[in-house]
């Protein structure tokens, strides 16, 4: 008996070792996925570490955000975490959300980039910024929708929904379309204030953490009920939705006939934009939450274990398999910056892929960051 | 083979389940989770139940126990005897560890699970889709509230929480050592016995501070259902005419002494049955039972 009390006294003693053992297979911290982005001659990367950083077409590191410049000025020590939403480029200005709460404007105009202003926010901000004009709009995780000043960084207005937003808003023909993870999504009007537009925000049977894509009227928007979604965007009705059997995380792409989705399944859907029927799918075998990339009549898709595939538009047809990235986990969006497509893996390399035959160039890794 | 049981056995379907019970508690995990640890505490109630028995019989040996240390002081001899008398009386004395046993697991599961359910990368969400079931009313939980009564859950727990957790945890361990006084078979024991009485504290305050907060709220509401069990089962809530699973001590130092009785076949005897459920039944009461259902049995033939 004594012995029995005494091993169990071990067990209690042992449990937190137990547990911080356990904690070290557990999930890892936020790695970002934020596109790569055009500046100027430069491609904008977001870096494993969570910085900002501006390469050459030829890997060569010209600048890195945040700079001591950026700390002195605000104060303290800048820690960004991690970059999820696609960095926005315009006039020589770049405007990104930071995982650590805050949107970051930078005037990228010198051979440094200087911090113009920071906007804080009281969640981790997923989703990207939205520039229309004058005006920033972009949710958080605190479940609010800001509109601030894009010269300024000051708080025009803001919008609340039931659940964080971990998406990029859309703009067209002065709405502004959020998706939440309450599952709505909202058609804003900014004036006097935020007003909505339809007399009742879409209500999907699932948490919307993919962005909205406008397009002629329409809103393409997957959930995570897995379906596909074709929304009015004059009221808010449902066109039309399609199951895809699984979470539907990915931006949809929008072609001439057809809308591509692709899910957490590892599939990949082309849809009629006109009725929803399906028209071709494709099993990556991982799951997807990059948006595939339209280069001409090339799809080009790429899933989580790194597996880029081309596929052919119109039918499906598989144009070719690159294993030349496998193992670098792929979340990000492709990019199409001057002709070229560029791949980012959640290690914060960056690839260069030709999407004819899908051959790959690291442009950025091995250490180069 | 251990990992793969490990997840699907384990972690999968408690983290569906939590789930589950989140969407059936209006949406918040916080409730979710207390659902749970009440689900918990029913399904293992029998091992619970298990654990006073084996204490109420290791309380009945006491007599003999202290018998056999006078008598032998050869250690090794000694715990032979013990074993010996363990055996004649159908106790098992790790019977008293199996909640505690199960409990461990549970609890270092609960943590994968919490992590993968309320850890807020976005990344850890394609993971959870992964873990989650096929099935529409548990996807609807998605994305599951992390905050209840103004605690992030997924957040490290913070003082008041520990504060809170290590009061009740010393209160369940002191409520239960103080109403089975007496019962503590050898003085090297009560020390134990005193010593996990402030450790335990000690560590479920340090788990609650350092690990998220919904494994500090698990632990309490299971604390708070062991307090109230331990009251039910040693006396406390007479007034609410709930039966003890184990009678006070002063009744028990008033019965003869009993005689702990192993698991054993039915007699055909119901009465006699009956009377070996209730195992500590005294010597003098089951012959008189055994006699008068030989004379039942005499009269009807």
């Amino acid at each position: 008996m004594f012995h029995v009390k005494r091993r169990f006294l071990w067990a209690v003693a042992m449990a937190p070792f137990l547990l911080v053992a356990a904690a070290c297979g557990g999930t890892g911290g936020p790695d970002g996925w934020a596109a790569p982005a055009e500046s100027g001659e430069h491609i904008l990367l977001a870096s494993g570490s969570g910085n900002l950083e501006a390469f050459t077409s030829q890997g060569g590191l010209v600048w890195s955000f945040p700079t001591k410049q950026a700390e002195d000025s605000v104060g303290e020590d800048i820690d960004i975490e991690a970059i999820y939403g696609n960095v926005v480029v315009a006039d020589e200005n770049a405007y990104f959300s930071g995982f650590d709460h805050f949107l970051y404007a930078l005037d990228t105009s010198e051979a440094q980039p200087l911090l113009r202003w920071r906007f804080e926010s009281d969640g981790d901000l997923v989703g990207g910024p939205l520039l229309n004009d004058d005006t920033i709009v972009f949710g958080s995780a605190d479940h609010r929708v800001y509109f601030l000043d894009a010269e300024t960084g000051d708080e025009l207005a803001r919008f609340s929904t039931e659940e964080r937003i971990w998406s990029t808003p859309a703009f067209d023909q002065d709405v502004f379309y959020v998706s939440s993870m309450d599952s709505r999504l909202y058609a804003l009007t900014l004036d006097d204030g935020v007003s909505q537009v339809w007399d009742e925000p879409f209500d999907a049977r699932g948490a919307l953490a993919a962005s909205p894509v406008v397009d002629d009227g329409v809103i393409y928007l997957g959930s995570y009920d897995s379906r596909a979604y074709a929304i009015s965007a004059t009221d808010g009705a449902e066109l039309w939705s399609f199951n895809t059997g699984n979470w539907v995380w990915a931006d949809a792409t929008v072609g001439e006939e057809l809308v591509y989705f692709a899910n957490l399944d590892g599939r990949v859907l082309a849809l009629e934009r006109e009725s929803g029927d399906l028209l071709w799918d494709y099993r990556t075998g991982d799951a997807i939450r990059a948006r595939p990339a339209l280069v001409d009549d090339i799809l080009v898709v790429a899933n989580r274990e790194g597996r880029l595939v081309g596929l052919d538009a119109e039918n499906g047809d598989e144009l070719w398999v690159s294993e030349e990235i496998v193992g670098s986990d792929v979340l990000s969006d492709p990019a199409l910056i001057n002709g070229s497509l560029y791949v980012r893996t959640e290690a914060g390399d960056l690839f260069r892929v030709d999407p004819e035959d899908g051959s790959a160039e690291r442009i950025v890794g091995e250490g180069d960051q | 083979v251990i990992g793969f049981l490990w997840d699907e056995v384990l972690i999968r379907p408690m983290l569906n389940l939590l789930v589950i019970l989140t969407n059936i508690g209006f949406g918040s995990f916080g409730v979710g989770l207390i659902l749970f640890t009440i689900l918990t505490r029913v399904v293992t109630f029998p091992l619970t139940l298990r654990q006073l028995r084996a204490t109420r019989a290791m309380t009945a040996l006491k007599p003999k126990l202290d018998e056999i240390n006078k008598k032998y002081k050869d250690p090794q001899r000694r715990s032979q005897e013990q074993l010996k008398l363990y055996k004649e009386a159908g106790v098992n004395p790790l019977g008293c560890l199996g909640p505690m046993l199960i409990q461990m697991p549970i609890f270092i599961a609960l943590y994968a699970v919490v992590r993968n359910a309320l850890s807020n990368t976005p990344e850890s969400y394609i993971d959870l889709e992964a873990q989650l079931y096929d099935w529409a009313f548990i996807e609807a939980g998605v994305p599951l509230d992390d905050y209840f009564l103004g605690i992030d859950l997924s957040a490290s727990g913070g003082i008041p929480l520990a504060i809170l957790v290590a009061a009740a945890t010393w209160l369940q361990s002191k409520t239960s050592f103080a109403l089975r006084r007496g019962q503590t078979v050898d003085p090297v024991m009560a020390q134990q016995q005193q010593m996990m009485q402030w450790m335990l504290p000690l560590v479920f305050g340090y788990i609650t501070i350092t690990f998220p907060a919904g494994l500090g709220i698990y632990w309490l509401a299971t604390t708070l259902i062991g307090i109230v069990l331990n009251y039910v089962a040693y006396g406390g809530v007479k007034e609410l005419g709930i039966p003890f699973l184990i009678k006070p001590a002063a009744e028990r130092e008033e019965q003869p002494t009993p005689v702990p009785v192993m698991a054993s076949a039915p007699t055909g005897s119901s009465e006699v049955d009956e009377a070996l459920d209730n195992e500590t039944v005294s010597r003098s009461k089951l012959k008189r039972l055994r006699r008068m259902e030989s004379a039942k049995r005499r009269n009807k033939r």
